[in-house]
């Protein structure tokens, strides 16, 4: 089974968002997500109490995050008093090779996976290919875009760019069944069809949405029951945890626990939680035999005392991207990141560096409009910090531009050199314009006129 | 607080009604009758035996596979022309407010019973209802206590909205959920 | 300004102004936008409020002032013109004045709440008021509060997305049938009536104190 595109191939960011909002099937989907994604957030304010719930979750986080080093701690311990065996991953391919070290470990063959962003972001199922292990994604979505070779395109909801008839053509490849392209008989198929390989799977790969210190117990939210399947039938499961996602005590897992769905997907309640604490018990006849938990720093802990900490808070919720209107146009698989969106924009930079080039590029693709900050249910300043990393972006485009920079700065400083610039631009749209309007500019000014009308005076003609 | 969890689930896409102790079998039995049950999958739980429900499960012509069962997972899950099977589940909680179950593992009940079934029925004893998810959570994880192994908050069946973001039941755990709350008498 | 005289209030136009700084530190310069911002900070020095008739450049000064000028000499000075300086609308909502509408004032306008002026300023109401009160009627579009896609530089480094949102924020303006759109932010609505334009919708703008008596 293939195992996907890399994210680092293929065409430039600004070519796959062309592509993007060029492709109308995509966009009328995004558009019914987005659609549906404000009702439900409307729903939460006026009959739940979202908005209230709001501060608490910030208050919350941030405490984490300053205790961090402590709450971990007290998780790994719990975590192990409860018979569970803890890795802490310096970064993404010490996570890698610790699932790949323990496949061939356990001579597993199969290993079945729930979503997991953290295991996105560490390229798991590429290095369990490499090592002749196969992987399955068992969510409907990931499993869809598994068969197609696509990444994901959003952090809740991965599949939402396609429709059924699509999805049923691929079925029909897939298993030579003549499966109609109705909901409930493609939902029937991929639940048959799953089910083989969680009762065939020696490895069980999940997320995990929140630690909750107190207990080492390790929640796993979802809304189809796959993750329940991975993590209670195969005899080794592996959860893969962000260092940030871990909370003090159940009084703050309540609240986020709550808030959660509210954030994501407008509901007061996802199907299930599953609250982990440990692997099987004496007498048990389900639940792993071995339970690990990954705790990958990928650059996390760095962030703390920095003026991007409050990156930290997030707990992945995906509503930064249902409420971006540049996300709305082109969906989360052109920003070529595990961590799409706003905040994706922001967490791809500060965990790959200011010079990386997703990193570099993702800050750009955004107009600052601030939809995402007032979005977040734990009140990160994503505005704020995308202002913030561009100042400490630094690539050759970047530091050709603060030359340019830089030119203006020396200018505009200077109220005679303001006036002049102004009169001249003034000046010499009205020579270029005809009708009082200017259609096609040269150079870089050109992308302006790839677009739009150009007027040479305001208010334009009539 | 039963009436509130109850209509909560209704939210939650699921059913749900009240009976006496003494009617709770033949509630349950009418129940995977209606769904078109021919196997229920039931935790060895004393509470279940003194309701009555196994036996009254074997009078109506319905299979009984009793947890824990030796029987392996590709059958469990409903592979290879298994029958159509209803989980049988016993919370060791609920939230009113959310209509949620809080389902726990141990020897005599799985940690994936009620999702490896087609249909899941809850027998749920009245007096386990609390007001909200932190109360529920509090009870559940109170210190001192060892808690299950695991523990999962069921709100509803399984479903899916990756097709077209309609949502569509019956994805990888329960199509259907029916909770059979017990009103809680002196003798329990 | 004449506006604002008409309504009785002595207007001064410090001539050392150039500009609040915004376009470089949104672009990710904030040294050189530092340098700019410096000469406005020495511009509107002193104690009297400061109008600007643009809610970006206003959100610039109240906002991102703070940031820009935190732990710099400067920091002082940038909190106190921040404290005193209001987008135009704001102004005249906050101070009680009514103007009238201008002579040529279309009947009917719809009214585009762009980015800054909405979510960093916080401001829905003030220019609402305004247009209310100078007796044009109101048609308001959908999705009213959602970007138009401009955001500077970004209008060129991702001049496809910023046409897209560009479009959608036209064919809305269009398909209330007002008369005219109005916003408190010049470039919003050069990209949206340019857009327009391009795609054959056709759309007459203002900027919104081009709507009052002046």
């Amino acid at each position: 089974m293939r195992t996907g595109v890399s994210y680092d191939e293929g065409p430039p960011l600004r070519a796959r968002t062309a592509a993007a909002v060029a492709d109308a099937q995509l966009r009328a989907n995004l558009q019914a997500t987005a659609a549906s994604w404000t009702a439900g957030r409307e729903k939460m304010r006026d009959e739940f109490g979202f908005d209230q719930m709001r501060d608490r979750a910030r208050e919350i986080r941030r405490g984490n995050i300053r205790q961090l080093p402590e709450l971990l701690d007290r998780l790994e311990e719990r975590v192990r008093a409860n018979g569970g065996i803890v890795y802490r991953a310096s970064d993404r391919d010490a996570a890698a090779k610790y699932v790949v070290d323990l496949a061939r470990a356990r001579g597993a063959k199969l290993v079945a996976k729930s979503k997991s962003m953290a295991t996105e972001e560490i390229k798991l199922n590429e290095a369990l290919g490499d090592a002749g292990v196969r992987v399955v994604e068992t969510d409907l979505g990931e499993w869809i875009l598994q068969l197609l070779g696509q990444r994901p395109s959003h952090i809740i909801a991965p599949a939402v760019h396609l429709n059924r008839t699509e999805i049923a053509e691929l079925f029909r490849a897939e298993s030579g069944e003549d499966i109609p392209d109705e909901r409930e008989a493609l939902v029937a198929y991929a639940r048959r069809r799953l089910r083989q390989d969680f009762a065939a799977a020696e490895i069980g790969v999940s997320g995990v949405n929140l630690g909750v210190a107190d207990t080492g117990t390790l929640c796993v939210m979802e809304n189809e029951g796959n993750a329940r399947l991975v993590t209670a039938l195969p005899r080794v499961h592996v959860a893969m945890m962000g260092a940030e996602r871990v909370v003090a005590d159940w009084d703050e897992a309540a609240h986020i626990l709550q808030l959660l769905p509210m954030a994501a997907i407008g509901d007061d309640a996802s199907t299930y939680v599953n609250l982990i604490t440990g692997p099987r018990r004496e007498g048990e006849t389900d639940g792993p035999e071995e339970l690990h938990l990954v705790i990958l720093d990928g650059g996390r802990m760095a962030l703390r005392g920095t003026e991007f900490e409050e990156a930290l808070s997030c707990i992945r919720c995906g509503a930064c991207l249902y409420s971006c209107p540049m996300w709305r146009t082109v969906g989360g698989q052109a920003y070529g990141s595990p961590y799409s969106g706003p905040i994706g924009a922001v967490i791809t930079p500060l965990l790959e560096g200011m010079s990386s080039p997703r990193g570099s590029e993702l800050p750009f693709l955004s107009s600052l409009c601030g939809a995402c900050h007032d979005a977040c249910p734990v009140g990160i300043p994503l505005h704020d910090l995308l202002v913030r990393i561009r100042g400490a972006v630094s690539t050759p485009v970047h530091r050709r531009a603060r030359i340019g920079a830089r030119m203006w700065a020396a200018a505009w400083r200077r109220p005679w050199a303001y006036r002049v610039g102004v009169a001249l631009t003034r000046g010499g749209l009205r020579l270029v314009g005809r009708k009082g309007w200017i259609r096609r500019l040269p150079g870089p000014a050109g992308r302006w006129t790839s677009q739009r009308d150009l007027p040479t005076r305001w208010p334009p003609p009539r | 607080m039963i009436d509130a969890f109850t209509g909560a689930l209704a939210r939650r896409r699921a059913t749900g009604q009240v009976v006496d102790a003494d009617e709770c079998a033949a509630t349950c039995v009418a129940q995977m009758t209606a769904w078109g049950a021919r196997r229920a999958l039931v935790p060895d739980d004393a509470w279940l035996a003194r309701l009555g429900l196994p036996h009254a499960i074997r009078a109506a012509g319905i299979e009984i596979v009793t947890w824990p069962s030796d029987r392996g997972w590709r059958e469990l899950l409903g592979l290879d022309d298994a029958p159509p099977t209803c989980a049988v589940t016993v919370p060791i909680g609920a939230v009113a407010e959310r209509g949620t179950l809080l389902v726990g593992s141990s020897p005599t009940h799985g940690r994936s019973l009620d999702a490896v079934g087609w249909w899941h029925l809850a027998v749920l004893r009245a007096d386990l209802i609390s007001a909200t998810l932190a109360d529920a959570l509090g009870l559940a994880y109170a210190p001192g206590m060892a808690p299950p192994s695991a523990i999962s908050l069921v709100s509803g069946p399984s479903r899916t909205s990756d097709v077209e973001k309609v949502t569509t039941y019956g994805a990888h755990g329960a199509l259907e959920e029916h909770v059979v709350v017990v009103r809680s008498s002196p003798s329990d | 300004m004449r506006v604002l005289e008409k309504l009785g209030v002595t207007v001064t136009v410090p001539k050392a102004q150039t500009c609040c700084g915004q376009p470089g530190w949104s672009a990710g310069h904030p040294d050189q936008a530092r340098t700019v911002a410096r000469q406005a900070l020495k511009a509107f020095a002193g104690t009297d409020p400061v109008v600007v008739p643009s809610g970006s450049c206003a959100a610039m000064i109240t906002h991102g002032y703070i940031d820009l000028f935190a732990g710099e000499p400067e920091e002082d000075a940038a909190r106190d013109l921040a404290a005193r300086t209001f987008e135009l609308t704001q102004f005249i909502h906050r101070n009680g004045l009514t103007p009238a509408a201008a002579q040529d004032a279309p009947a009917s306008v719809t009214y585009h709440d762009s980015c800054h002026m909405l979510r960093l300023l916080g401001e829905r109401d003030s220019p609402r008021a305004v247009i209310a009160s100078a007796g044009v009627e109101l048609v308001e579009m959908a999705d009213t509060d959602v970007c138009c896609g401009f955001g500077g530089a970004f209008s060129i480094t991702f001049p496809e997305v910023s046409g897209a949102l560009g479009e959608q924020k036209a064919r809305s303006a269009a398909d209330t049938e007002a008369e005219e759109l109005v916003a408190c932010d010049l470039s919003c609505l050069m990209h949206i009536v340019g857009r327009g334009r391009r795609l054959g919708v056709a759309i007459r703008a203002r900027h919104i104190a081009d709507l009052l008596d002046a």
